[in-house]
Order: C-alpha cells, then sequence, then structure tokens
C-alpha cells in the first residue's frame, strides 16, 4: 500500500525554515518597545533608557552633562524628573515630574534631555 | 487532486505568506523615519524625518550655519558685526540674515513696536539666560533710550542716506551706538524655516522639526499633524492641534521667570516699558502657514499687546492664535476652531474669540 504523507521528507528542512522565518518576526514584534519609557539624552545621544512600568520603585541616577554640569534623575513608576542640576537657571529642575508620552526635562546649559517615549506621541509639542 | 497536489499548493501559498509578510517587515522598517536630535540656537532641536538624502543632517548644518549669522553671542555673526558698528557705520551682510532682519522689521512696524528687535541693550539688563535679575530703573530707562527698530537700516539707499562711504544692497547699520540688535524672539521660528528649505532641497517627503518649542512641518501624513500645546499650568498639554503642515509657536510666561522683591518676572518683555508685558496672558500660540518665523515672533508680540490688539495684526499675516489668560479662559480663532482639541483634564475654559475681525 502507497505512504500516504502530506510533505515528502525532502521538503520537511524547507518547512523548517519557513517557520524558522514566521516564529522570528513574531519574536521581534512582541519584543518591540511598547510601553512608555524614560530616555536621558545628553547631547543628542541617548545615554539611557529605562522601562517606567518594570520599575519597582524609585531609582536614580547620576549623570554628567555638558560644559561640567552633573545632574541627577530619578525614575519611578509613575514618572521621571530631573532631582537635581548645577546648571545656574535650574529650569530643568522646575519643570518637576514628567508622565506623559511626549513630555520632556530639558537642561539647555548641560545639553541633557530627559523625555517620555512611546506609544500614542504626537508629532510635536509647542512651548 | 492528490494528496502530493495538496501539498505542493499548501507549501507554496505558506511560501507566499512568508514572502509577503517579511516585505511588509522589510517596508515597515525602511519606511521608519530618520530622528535626530542637536543643540543649535541655544535650544533642543529634534527633528523627524521621512525619505530624502541625509536630510535631517543637511537642515541640522542649515540651522547652525543660520545660528552663525544671527545670534548675537556669536563672534563674527552678521548680528554682532552690525551690533559692534553701531552708530559707526554700515557691515555687509549676507543676504540670508538680511532676509531675516527685514521680515522682522516688517513685524516690528506691523505690530506698532509690541515686537522689537532692537531691545537687546534691555535684555542684556534682565539676563534671562544667565542670572536673571531685576535692574536698575535708572539703566533700564538708559537702555530703553537705545531701543528702536526704526534706527536699524537695511539696503543700499537707507545706509548711504546715514553714513558717508561704501554701501551695497546687503548693507546693514544701527543708526546710534548702544543700540543691540536681539533676533531671540523669532530666531527659533527662522531656524524651522531654513530645516523645512532643506527637507525640500533634499526630497525628503515628510519631516517635522521643533526648535525649542517652534515647529514647522513639512509633507502630508495619512492623517493631520499633531502638536500639543503646552498647558501653561503644569507640564501636561492644553489640547492638541491637528494640522495639514504650516508653523506653531508658542509665547509663555511660564517658560523663563524669576522671583524678586515680591514680585515674579517673566522674559517676555514689553518694549515700551522695558517690564515684562502685562496683557493679562500666560500664552500665545500662533499658527502661520508659510513662515516660522512670522510664527515666533507673531506669538511674541501678541503677548505683548494682549488679545484685543493683536486681532488685525494676526489678520494682516493671516495667522491664527490661541490665547490663554490669567483667569483660565482661552480664546481659539476661527481658523483653528475646529483643529484644536482640548485635553480632558484640563481646567481651562474657552471663551468666545471677539469678534471684530
Amino acid at each position: 500500500m502507497e505512504e500516504r504523507r502530506l510533505f515528502s521528507r525532502k521538503e520537511l528542512p524547507f518547512l523548517a525554515g519557513i517557520l524558522a522565518i514566521i516564529i522570528g518576526l513574531l519574536l521581534i514584534r512582541h519584543f518591540s518597545p511598547q510601553g512608555s519609557r524614560a530616555v536621558v539624552e545628553v547631547n543628542g545621544l541617548v545615554r539611557e533608557v529605562r522601562e517606567l512600568s518594570a520599575l519597582a520603585g524609585p531609582e536614580t541616577l547620576a549623570l554628567q552633562g555638558e560644559n561640567g554640569i552633573s545632574l541627577t534623575v530619578e525614575f519611578t513608576p509613575r514618572g521621571a524628573r530631573i532631582l537635581e542640576s548645577s546648571c545656574p537657571d535650574k529650569n530643568c529642575v522646575r519643570t518637576g515630574s514628567i508622565a506623559r508620552v511626549g513630555e520632556a526635562a530639558i537642561c539647555l546649559p548641560g545639553r541633557v534631555v530627559l523625555k517620555i517615549d512611546g506609544a500614542g506621541a504626537v508629532d510635536a509639542v509647542t512651548y | 487532486m492528490t494528496k502530493k497536489t495538496k501539498a505542493r499548493l499548501l507549501l507554496a501559498g505558506l511560501s507566499f505568506c512568508v514572502l509577503l509578510a517579511g516585505l511588509v517587515f522589510a517596508w515597515n522598517r525602511s519606511s521608519q523615519p530618520e530622528e535626530l536630535s542637536v543643540f543649535a540656537m541655544g535650544s533642543y532641536v529634534k527633528q523627524t524625518v521621512w525619505g530624502g538624502q541625509q536630510s535631517a543632517q543637511t537642515a541640522a548644518a542649515q540651522i547652525t550655519q543660520l545660528e552663525n549669522l544671527i545670534s548675537w553671542r556669536r563672534e563674527s555673526s552678521d548680528v554682532f558685526r552690525l551690533n559692534q558698528q553701531a552708530g559707526k557705520g554700515p557691515v555687509e551682510l549676507s543676504p540670508g540674515s538680511r532676509e531675516v532682519l527685514e521680515r522682522a522689521l516688517e513685524l516690528c512696524e506691523k505690530s506698532g513696536g509690541a515686537l522689537d528687535i532692537t531691545l537687546g541693550p534691555v535684555t542684556r539688563l534682565w539676563d534671562f539666560d544667565n542670572e536673571p535679575h531685576l535692574p536698575n530703573a535708572e539703566e533700564l530707562k538708559e537702555a530703553l533710550a537705545q531701543v528702536d527698530y526704526r534706527n536699524l537700516l537695511t539696503g543700499a539707499e537707507a545706509c548711504r542716506a546715514r553714513f558717508h562711504g561704501e554701501v551695497s544692497e546687503n548693507s546693514g547699520a544701527l543708526v546710534n551706538s548702544g543700540m543691540l540688535v536681539d533676533l531671540g524672539a523669532l530666531g527659533k521660528g527662522a531656524a524651522c524655516d531654513v530645516a523645512i528649505a532643506a527637507y525640500q532641497e533634499t526630497g525628503a517627503h515628510r519631516a517635522v522639526v521643533a526648535v525649542g518649542g517652534s515647529v514647522g512641518l513639512y509633507g502630508k501624513k495619512s492623517q493631520p499633524w499633531q502638536v500639543a500645546v503646552r498647558d501653561p499650568g503644569s507640564q501636561g498639554s492644553l489640547g492638541v492641534l491637528e494640522l495639514a503642515g504650516g508653523f506653531v509657536s508658542t509665547s509663555g510666561s511660564y517658560e523663563k521667570f524669576f522671583e524678586e522683591e515680591g514680585g515674579t518676572y517673566c522674559h517676555l518683555l514689553d518694549p515700551r516699558t522695558g517690564y515684562p508685558a502685562e496683557s493679562g496672558l500666560v500664552s500665545v500660540t500662533v499658527w502661520h502657514p508659510e513662515s516660522g518665523l512670522l510664527s515666533d515672533g507673531l506669538a511674541t508680540a501678541c503677548f505683548v499687546l494682549g488679545l484685543e490688539d493683536s486681532l488685525p495684526l494676526l489678520e494682516s499675516f493671516h495667522a491664527e492664535g490661541i490665547f490663554v489668560d490669567e483667569a483660565g479662559s482661552f480664546f481659539v480663532s476661527p481658523g483653528l476652531a475646529h483643529r484644536f482639541h482640548l485635553s480632558p483634564d484640563s481646567g481651562y475654559r474657552q471663551q468666545d474669540w471677539p469678534k471684530g475681525v
């Protein structure tokens, strides 16, 4: 009696390859960042990224900006803020906590930007 | 149909689906915009650009080039040389800085001096960018005497009428010594203009540039561009503007201020008094269809003028606006009424746009 197989043995590696590609694409999609995250940039380069929802509690980060300015950034599950800065105007500290996607605290003298990224961001903010 | 034919068809179908998925995935990746953040014009400059050849880098370079022409802080800039030569004679300007100065002068004139780009002697006394402080009243009075945009001359004819010697079409001059040009009120908007020009030159499909709080929008999206307007009282947004393009700028008293001797002083100075504007407003957002320089300069001028006196000015430049006052009310001009969506958690009350325009 003739063997009734859907695929021949020769076709199996090809089928496995297709499945591997599908799984790979799904994994890439699954692990692409979706939630809101705090991003710290110094002079236009990303220095730190924290997924806020993944934080168990407040965390601080000390960093050095441009022009000898040092700052402390605080991340919490609810938002982030520039806690301290040695800059002269302290506008960045006065900005307070930011939590919504698109918000930012900027230290111009130190060229440091703390911003909230994530899905649902508007194209730009005018202020 | 035999079992083997079915299997072959199934395999071919699967292969096709994977190929299609792969193509969609690759297209998604390739259609991801290029993002570039730099510091220029004393601001954080953020660009998001779709398509084009080195468009974001070209725009960033053009913004820096503009800064090197029009910043009074940059030694050897046209404005720096203009200030250095104040009262002495004309200087040769680049066509780019002459164009910025002349557009700004038009705005100064139409605003009746509510915007004055020769306010430099006064802004330096307040020193909002370094050590803000309440200036001595006598010093302020002396500085204010130097402020008059009508004493900034551009072009050969105007310069020749006042000064002897060589002049050209691109000459510019300040009539009195002690005068200082400061383009801080519209420089960020002008930077948006050069960025948009760079996107056009380099073939970008669409782009958004934000120089500080001034925004330029280029090209079409399937959905309108969304620009959030900052809530003057918090870090959130007052609402969102949905726009097909153009330029948006905001002047707000919350941006830079200090407290001294029981008073609060913001950086938006009234050129007529030398003190912070007291128009009853806390923020003005202006949209202009074609010019970032105008949207930026108009936002400052309207903040100084107040709502009622701003209406003819906005009308004359075909601009639209959103005004927020100290009492927690806001006003949206008719052209933006259907494009502005108030944030659900906003505590502001909308009032009717004044009639008469």
